[in-house]
């Protein structure tokens, strides 16, 4: 009887174990992937590259809807 | 003592689930076991359908809407990633950002297009998720219903989805230009 006992101890422990573990290792991955958010926020492109063209090259307002809108009509215009 | 075992045993027995029950919760089978009677947005068929009821459960999607329908979704969920923080400028600012995440080399579009269409089609995809973004906030000020917002999300997810997918541009314009209209409606 009282190996009986011991044994179903011995499992309800490694169950509780299983639960902790699981429960580490979700926040362990919590943790990744929000170091690879961080990571991808790096600029992707060289400012000075962008800078080089003529002053008269702006970038375009982006305010208004009609200002989403022009610029959708113009990327379509150029595809 | 028999007793005082069993007592440690029902104890030991109980926390043991409790435990069990918190660490699945990020895996969703454990959490669905325990509350069975909540329909996740993911399952809905359409995407209409998710997109209200995400919206009026605010809960965000596992994956973006217009991913969907590519094999690689991942490419595409880090192609949105990295404009993220571009949603909070304004103005020229926002722009550059935009060019700056699609990789433009220029800073025209025209120009642009004659060195990589696909980074003018990232451009693209940002200036829609940029609509997405005021439809959002359109619905969280009351001015328009659930229903409304999800029609215009899927709409913009729809044209998404066609640049995503390579379509030409003949086809992109026949799913904007009513969008347009429906934007005029009830955005305006």
């Amino acid at each position: 009887m009282k190996k009986i006992i011991l044994l179903f101890f011995a499992i309800v422990m490694i169950f509780s174990l299983f639960g902790c573990v699981q429960k580490s290792n979700d926040a362990m991955e919590k943790k990744g992937v929000q170091e690879n958010n961080e990571a991808e926020q790096q600029p992707a492109v060289n400012l000075t590259e962008l800078n080089k063209e003529s002053p008269e090259e702006e970038y375009t307002e982006l305010n208004t809807d009609d200002d989403i809108f022009r610029n959708i009509d113009e990327v379509l215009e150029n595809l | 003592m028999k007793k005082v075992f069993i007592i440690t045993t029902i104890f030991l027995l109980l926390s043991s689930i409790f435990i069990y029950g918190a660490g699945g919760g990020g895996g969703g089978s454990s959490s669905k076991a325990f509350r069975p009677e909540e329909r996740s947005c993911e399952d809905r068929s359409s995407i209409k359908d998710r997109v209200q009821c995400r919206l009026e459960k605010k809960e965000e999607g596992t994956i973006h809407e217009s991913c969907r329908v590519l094999e690689r979704t991942d490419d595409c969920a880090t192609l949105y990633r990295r404009v993220y923080s571009c949603y909070e400028k304004t103005g020229k600012e926002k722009d550059e950002c935009f060019k700056q995440k699609a990789r433009f080399t220029y800073k025209t579009v025209k120009k642009e297009a004659g060195v990589s269409s696909e980074n003018v089609r990232n451009y693209l995809l940002f200036l829609l998720y940029d609509l997405e973004e005021r439809v959002e906030e359109a619905y969280d000020e009351g001015k328009l219903t659930s229903e409304e917002a999800a029609e215009l999300i899927s709409d913009i997810v729809e044209i998404k989805q066609a640049i995503l997918l390579g379509k030409s541009k003949s086809d992109v314009k026949s799913l904007l230009n009513p969008f347009k209209n429906k934007w005029k409606e009830k955005m305006r």
